[in-house]
């Protein structure tokens, strides 16, 4: 797959702080999750990329074009939602939508077509002639993905995009983020603080601290690493089980008198624990796959960056 | 295709060249602007002069009419440069309003609801946008002043045979001159006011204030008058209409509107960005 985002070397100051030093990489996934402790450089790095903020060495490439040249270019093949309340007074939604239709160059027509569209595919098209100073905080936001949905991008930037919202609001945000990736419809550069969100939608993260790429890998991937890590609570003389699973090759830790967790060997699976457990007279009382949430990756992930600092 | 089918499809069609859509922005904004009728009330009576002079300009031209009107000859402005600069004067005033009025509203919205990063995220460049505000407030200004001041300029040629239009052409060439400058510094001023002040009644008082405060300080200097602001017109529309004029000498007018342009760009340069860093 071709790379969306590609960074080398990416230094970008502003006034005399350095916010992003020597950021390097090349990310290609459909969803990438950006992530990072408050002040980590998110919004810093998606303003460098569309253009708001110049680097001050290094470079930038997004969807193989580099971002300091033909940025209109660029800027026709991406969607932008920023996190802080965005509109424009005065307009009705569909009306809003079409300005900004017609800004990334829509013909007037289409435009017009596709903010109606986009309104019912967002679930607004029954408030889409109303004011946009009248909507709630919720629908805001969903106009906002409106917006950078609307010319069909290549490329979504969305900046914390579920802030504010309520649950339900909060579920429908997530479900039309995780479609319009998963549908291959674009890219989705998705920063957030909250990490289920970025978990439930995304595929890839991108972990930032203090500037600099703390970490970046595919989730799916992490959880295929650890699926073969089995937590059991055991009843019966655990030690000789946990002799046998160490004959067939696990590795195995004993946490109390009834629980362990084992690393299984590639091939082994749970009918062969309860056949292991048969042979010698044990109950197996309780049996669950484990996985690394994101949220542990997350804390393992500044854990090693304090550490190494 | 249905407007309401539930399901995403990206845009795959044409995409309209790129010079065209620096007109999309004054073309709403425009649309924005005339929602109001208080702002249409007050834009029609800015015609209304416009009548009166081409009402003088008939009747000049018409001795029929002053007969059945009982009007003398000294009782109708006589259509001359003094004529024009009349003109320029009165509508001046209006333009001032206008830009009053319509002006403020069309940054500070934007600035206000953060619409900035949603504009500058499109195919468009801080130039593009406030040449496209701009230039909405130029063509509300242009439509009272020059486009009507040419056409009065026309029909008093027409009237009169096309002798008297050759002769004036230069007559023509300064109402437009005179005009621009007026409407350039105008769209300038309030649009840096509106990035610099970002409030709609803040930039409305300053464009109030600021001629005010300008002339106080000229009278500090002691080169200035009390309308040090107007001054500064009257001697660059006296150079333009080859007038006497004793007043300010229009380089220093001319030196004066090249420094307000030059800081207003400056100001724009440094102020407008779709985000505001605080460092």
């Amino acid at each position: 797959m071709k790379p969306v985002i590609e960074l080398d070397d990416l230094c970008v100051d502003l006034g005399k702080r350095r916010i992003l030093d020597r950021l390097s990489g090349s990310f290609s996934g459909r969803a990438i999750g950006l992530l990072g402790p408050n002040g980590a450089g998110k919004t810093t790095l998606i303003h460098t990329l569309m253009g708001f903020h110049q680097a001050s060495s290094g470079s930038a490439s997004l969807l193989g074009q580099p971002i300091n040249r033909d940025t209109r270019r660029i800027r026709e093949r991406i969607g932008y939602m920023p996190e802080r309340d965005a509109f424009i007074a005065g307009m009705s939604g569909v009306r809003f939508l079409s300005l900004m239709g017609e800004l990334s160059g829509l013909p007037k027509a289409a435009a017009l077509e596709r903010a109606h569209q986009v309104m019912f595919y967002v679930g607004l098209g029954e408030a889409r002639y109303r004011m946009l100073e009248t909507y709630s905080l919720g629908m805001k936001q969903v106009v906002k993905l409106a917006q950078a949905l609307l010319h069909g991008p290549q490329l979504l930037f969305l900046d914390e995009p579920t802030n504010g919202l309520d649950l339900p609001s909060r579920q429908k945000m997530l479900e039309l983020i995780t479609e319009i990736s998963r549908e291959g419809h674009a890219h989705v550069i998705f920063s957030s603080h909250i990490l289920r969100d970025v978990e439930a939608c995304c595929e890839e993260v991108l972990i930032l601290k203090s500037g600099r790429i703390a970490a970046y890998c595919n989730l799916e991937a992490e959880r295929k690493a650890n699926r073969n890590l089995v937590d059991m609570e055991i009843k019966g003389g655990l030690d000789a089980f946990v002799q046998g699973l160490e004959a067939a090759g696990c590795q195995v830790a004993q946490l109390n008198q009834r629980r362990i967790k084992a690393v299984l060997e590639d091939g082994l699976n749970t009918g062969d624990l309860y056949k292991l457990a048969y042979k010698h007279q044990v109950q197996i009382r309780r049996l669950q796959f484990e996985r690394d949430t994101l949220e542990d990756l997350f804390h393992k992930t500044m854990e090693e960056c304090d550490d190494g600092q | 295709m249905t407007v309401n089918n539930a399901a995403y499809q990206p845009y795959r069609g044409p995409l309209t060249a790129r010079w065209s859509r620096f007109f999309i922005l004054p073309r709403y904004a425009l649309r924005e602007t005339f929602k109001s009728k208080v702002f249409i009330n007050f834009f029609a009576a800015c015609f209304l002069p416009i009548l009166f002079f081409a009402a003088m300009i008939y009747m000049q031209n018409f001795p029929g009419i002053r007969k059945i009107l009982s009007l003398n000859t000294e009782q109708v402005m006589l259509v001359s440069t003094q004529f024009f600069l009349y003109f320029l004067m009165t509508q001046s005033v209006a333009a001032y309003g206008i830009a009053l009025v319509a002006g403020p509203g069309l940054i500070t919205a934007d600035l206000d609801n953060n619409a900035l990063p949603l504009y500058l995220a499109r195919p468009i460049s801080r130039l593009d946008y406030i040449l496209g505000k701009m230039l909405l407030l130029a063509f509300m200004l242009s439509l009272i002043t020059w486009i009507p001041g040419l056409m009065l300029f026309f029909m008093h040629g027409y009237f009169t045979g096309g002798t008297w239009l050759l002769e004036h052409l230069r007559l023509g060439l300064a109402i437009f001159l005179g005009f621009a400058v007026l409407i350039i510094m105008l769209t300038l001023i309030v649009a840096t006011l509106s990035i610099w002040l970002r409030s709609k009644a803040g930039v409305g008082v300053a464009f109030l204030a600021g001629p005010l405060i300008l002339s106080a300080f000229s009278l500090m200097v002691t080169f200035g008058h009390i309308s040090f602001v107007v001054d500064l017109f009257f001697a660059v529309w006296s150079q333009i209409f080859r007038v006497e004029y004793v007043g300010l000498s229009p380089r220093f007018a001319w030196l004066t509107f090249a420094l307000i342009t030059v800081t207003c760009v400056v100001i724009i340069r440094r102020k407008l960005h779709a985000f505001e860093v605080v460092t």
